[in-house]
């Protein structure tokens, strides 16, 4: 029997066809732009700006703005708000003091909403609006942070008072309630906050270092051991949440058991994952339309933490250390793919409002303040790792 | 994934009880020397997948969970649809070549898993696997009945589900 022509034809366009939908679709091109410490520092530098260039004067940052639109966005959000505080103090932290006066605004802004919850509580929230426990976490990172950059002392009693009211919402398990309502007096019952449980796990973290021995740790503890082996079951979570603030929290409070380690390592590689993903989505065609738009300047941003935080971890926990080079690799693929994507001058000169347009990160044309809070954050944790490169 | 598995999801992705099926009543020399060429050009594929995903831009992580994928969906198409009708087989001085080792040998889930095992710095294990399921592919050659090939080949191709499944557990969970 003789194979016809045709017949062998049709194997070898099945392989070509096969191997360019293997391509497109499955294994595209994962690209890493290059960013050097000089880029990274001009790309935070731009950022912040735009946080503090567009502050009002009572401290609130422009929370939003549509740029193809020209229309600012009137919304709020105070954990949104401690969140872009706690990122100029990260960099206060490090020495980069020119946005101290910013960060200091905005602590002034949420100081006038702060509200007794009791014991010895607060919670700071807006006149009868639910307290959310992010912004009392996110707060309490910032003031730690700030304390890092002066060392005055001046808000330690309000840390401990936000520790309080974090600890008053922890519920047996260590599930952490999200709200209080300042009608009831009372945490709101059944009710969580998605990313509230990571946020408070890091503060109550940040507090167990700033003031140890009495009894922070524990809870923080309680909080990690729920995150790490209950809560996707408790929270009915199909998929385990990439929680950049659990990342920010254990590598704070480090690994005291094998099942946190465990998890940890699953973390790392649902973060891992989701860069690669995110670096394959570039330009246009059947890639661009397969894939989505660019993720949020705040999703890449999250990444970064997260991989920055366990890139920190694996540092000094050996169960990570050999993760250590690949959280690295990722961590500067998020650094290069926010510098790349950031708005610049070019872009904003085209802009009616160049100040809100450059040093931001652009979605659909809309940017809000905690794109620039994630992504300053995570490249300040992408420096650091350059630094660390550059030192062998 | 230990080397174990890469070698036996090498195997299984060889397909050689379909092979057999498919290369029913061809010319033993022409069946051994398509096998010694299949066997080259997958060692080939394993021992450059590396610097291919490199120039590609590929990731090894993401390669295991795209091959993974392919390697699962070509499994359970081979539990569901029976092997096709005999593979006409060439006549003439490169009938080793065409159609033994490609197409019937050089299948492309056998050289995605070499690839994925290659560039999981375990080439040497899939190669073994492979080559071992090339060994089958000559010695049962016409031998057996057709019908417990055809379990074989089912069987195989279960395996295949499985390890490629954890092969995209292994890219998911790598950083």
């Amino acid at each position: 029997m003789r194979v016809t022509r045709g017949r062998w034809t049709l194997h070898a366009a099945a392989w070509i066809a096969g191997i360019a939908a293997f391509r497109i679709v499955l294994t595209p091109a994962e690209v890493c732009p290059p960013a050097g410490t000089d880029e990274l520092d001009d790309a935070i530098t731009a950022a912040a700006t735009w946080a503090v260039t567009n502050q009002e004067d009572g401290g609130r940052f422009t929370y939003g703005y549509d740029r193809d639109g020209d229309e600012v966005n009137d919304g709020y959000n105070l954990v949104r708000h401690a969140g872009m505080v706690n990122a100029l103090y990260q960099l206060a932290a490090e020495g980069d003091d020119r946005w101290l006066e910013g960060a200091d605004a905005g602590v002034a802004y949420l100081l006038d909403l702060v509200v007794e919850t009791g014991d010895g509580a607060v919670a700071i929230t807006w006149p009868d609006v639910d307290a959310k426990i992010g912004t009392a976490a996110l707060t309490i990172a910032a003031l730690h942070h700030r304390e890092q950059a002066l060392g005055d002392g001046r808000h330690d009693e309000l840390m401990r008072q936000l520790g309080r009211f974090l600890v008053g919402q922890i519920e047996p398990p260590g599930t952490i309630l999200g709200f209080w309502s300042p009608v009831t007096g009372a945490p709101v019952p059944g009710a969580y906050a998605k990313f509230g449980t990571g946020e408070a796990f890091w503060a109550l973290a940040l507090l167990a270092s700033d003031f140890p021995g009495v009894g922070w740790d524990d809870a923080a503890r309680s909080i990690g051991r729920y995150i790490a082996t209950e809560r996707r079951q408790a929270e009915d979570q199909w998929l385990r949440q990439p929680d950049h603030w659990a990342a920010y929290g254990f590598a704070e409070l480090g690994v005291s058991s094998p099942e946190e380690l465990e998890y940890l390592r699953l973390l790392a590689g649902d973060f891992g994952v989701m860069t690669r993903f995110e670096s394959t989505r570039q330009g246009s065609g059947p890639g661009a339309w397969l894939r989505g738009p660019d993720a949020l300047g705040a999703g890449v941003g999250a990444l970064g933490e997260g991989l920055g935080s366990l890139w920190r971890l694996a540092a000094d926990e050996p169960g990570l250390a050999d993760l250590r080079d690949d959280l690295d690799e990722r961590l500067t693929c998020v650094a290069g793919l926010l510098v790349e994507r950031q708005a610049g001058a070019d872009d904003a000169a085209d802009s009616p409002r160049p100040e809100l347009v450059e040093g931001a990160w652009f979605r659909q044309g809309a940017t809000l303040v905690d794109d620039q809070q994630h992504s300053v954050s995570a490249l300040l944790m992408a420096r650091e790792a350059a630094d660390g490169r550059a030192d062998g | 994934m230990n080397g174990w598995a890469l070698a036996l999801l090498a195997a299984a992705a060889t397909a050689p009880a379909v092979a057999v099926l498919r290369l029913a009543g061809a010319p033993a020399r022409d069946v051994r020397r398509g096998a010694v060429a299949a066997a080259v050009l997958g060692v080939v594929a394993a021992l450059v997948a590396t610097t291919l995903l490199d120039a590609l831009s590929i990731e090894p992580e993401s390669f295991w969970i795209g091959a993974g994928i392919v390697l699962a969906g070509i499994g359970l198409v081979r539990i569901v649809l029976p092997v096709g009708g005999w593979e006409p087989v060439a006549e003439g001085p490169w009938s080793w070549l065409v159609p033994v080792a490609y197409p019937v040998l050089l299948r492309p889930d056998m050289v995605l898993a070499l690839m994925a095992a290659g560039s999981h710095d375990d080439a040497l294990w899939a190669i073994a696997g492979a080559a071992v399921a090339l060994g089958v592919v000559v010695a049962g050659l016409d031998r057996g009945r057709p019908s417990v090939w055809r379990a074989t080949a089912r069987l195989t191709a279960a395996l295949q589900v499985v390890l490629a499944v954890a092969l995209v557990i292994d890219g998911v969970r790598a950083v």
